[in-house]
């Protein structure tokens, strides 16, 4: 799993991680059911103190993002689409406003806005189209690094 | 439990103040960073809890009893690692190590090889050969090799170059995942510790002005940046305030418990802080006495 963290960034580095592993995990980096390290396994490789990576996937987990499975370890969760299409817009209408409203305050024309997010998918739908063999996620998990 | 706790703990040198009123608690398995400015008391308070000096007044614990009380065997729990220890420059450190091997009852040989391998240390060298990073680094390996529950490293960092530092650390982050151990370390060089510590503890002038969870910190304390003046007391009912500064085109608070959703009508940019920024936060504030 390629995870970069910013130390200096100010970010919490629990906050950068989940993002990240979200992030492989919607773009089909990692898919429903492959294992994940194990948190004392992923706190050595990325030299990381194993609470801060504890945190990480208790958020995860209850984001549903992984699941774990005692004994057997921990695991990408398949992707549910329980949630009604209703419900999902509901979630997301915050975020959106928010990222418009940023844009608009910076004076940012919504045609450039639009072709931002439309970029943002395409990456993400690039990622997807791929076959996921063991050993690529490094690699694939570096679309991440442009943003 | 805590595995260190300070409970007002004062400490003067004649009429010199060291530590004037200092708090703390280490969280059993926490790598734990004490910061602040040289002189700042962070020294002091080790040595109390060391046992090396004693209170004036307060409590200092660890493993929750008095350090003056602390039998033999539960001090070797203990490792320590101060910027300006060594051994006698004669002595060869294969002397070194069986020298502080008969302290210690839980020694594990092979993590002192191991060790040793990694660094290219030759045990018929003599401890003055080293360079001030090998030193440290032959310390470490001792400290290790004890198989410590609490190891408190005074500076561990400080003098050293760049790759070495990152190596120490990374020694430190290895260790804590390979066993239950809290670290207590104190530093100035806050880049360094960002990537390693959990619970930040920021002295100054003697006392601690504010300890938390470094991540929960990083998380509640952002920079909100607007670009034009902002009615504060409508800032002030949703947010506590650490600092404020009108800037040029501009206003800037900080604040300390930050929530996305609290942020509706508010037109700014967020900012993060990262431990040094936090840590100059903290510090200007103690200075208008308006601690914690």
């Amino acid at each position: 799993m390629y995870i970069k963290i910013d130390h200096n960034s100010g970010i919490p580095i629990s906050a950068q991680m989940v993002d990240q592993i979200k992030y492989l995990a919607v773009s089909g980096a990692l898919k429903g059911n492959d294992k994940i390290p194990s948190v004392r396994a992923l706190a050595s490789e990325l030299k990381l103190n194993p609470t801060t990576v504890a945190r990480v996937y208790r958020q995860l987990e209850a984001d549903e993002i992984i699941y774990t499975q005692r004994g057997s370890g921990t695991f990408i969760a398949p992707r549910r689409s329980a949630l009604t299409k209703n419900e999902k817009e509901r979630r997301l209408a915050g975020d959106i406003r928010k990222l418009v409203v940023e844009a608009g305050r910076m004076g940012m024309d919504f045609d450039d806005l639009m072709l931002l997010v439309c970029d943002e998918i395409e990456a993400i739908r690039g990622s997807q189209g791929k076959k996921h063999k063991p050993g690529k996620g490094k690699r694939e998990g570096k679309v991440n690094e442009h943003r | 439990m805590n595995i260190v706790e300070m409970d007002h703990a004062v400490r003067f040198f004649g009429a010199t103040p060291a530590v004037t009123d200092m708090c703390l608690a280490v969280p059993k398995g926490s790598v734990f960073g004490l910061l602040g400015e040289n002189g700042s008391g962070k020294t002091t308070s080790i040595k109390m809890m060391m046992g090396a000096l004693i209170p004036q007044e307060g409590t200092v614990r660890v493993f929750g009893v008095d350090p003056l009380t602390l039998k033999p065997e539960q001090r070797a729990r203990i490792a320590y690692i101060a910027d300006d220890m060594g051994l006698p420059n004669w002595m060869k450190l294969s002397e070194g190590m069986a020298l502080h091997r008969s302290y210690f009852q839980q020694w594990d040989q092979g993590v002192a090889d191991e060790r040793l391998e990694r660094y290219g240390l030759r045990l018929n060298q003599s401890f003055g050969t080293l360079s001030k990073g090998q030193k440290r680094q032959f310390l470490l390996t001792l400290a290790l090799a004890q198989q410590p529950d609490l190891l408190i490293l005074d500076e561990p960092a400080s003098g050293l170059d760049v790759s070495v530092r990152r190596d120490f650390l990374d020694s430190l982050m290895e260790l804590a995942n390979t066993r239950e151990v809290s670290v207590l370390l104190s530093s100035h060089i806050l880049t360094d510790v960002e990537r390693v510590v959990d619970h930040v503890s920021f002295m100054k002038k003697g006392a601690c002005v504010r300890q938390a969870n470094l991540e929960d910190m990083k998380e509640g304390i952002k920079r909100l940046c607007f670009s034009e003046n902002q009615d504060r007391d409508v800032l002030l009912q949703s947010f506590s305030i650490l600092q404020e500064k009108q800037v040029q085109g501009g206003y800037q608070v900080v604040v300390e418990d930050f929530a996305a959703e609290r942020m509706d009508g508010l037109d700014c940019h967020v900012e993060h802080l990262n431990l040094e920024e936090l840590f100059l936060v903290f510090n200007a504030l103690s200075d208008v006495g308006a601690v914690r």
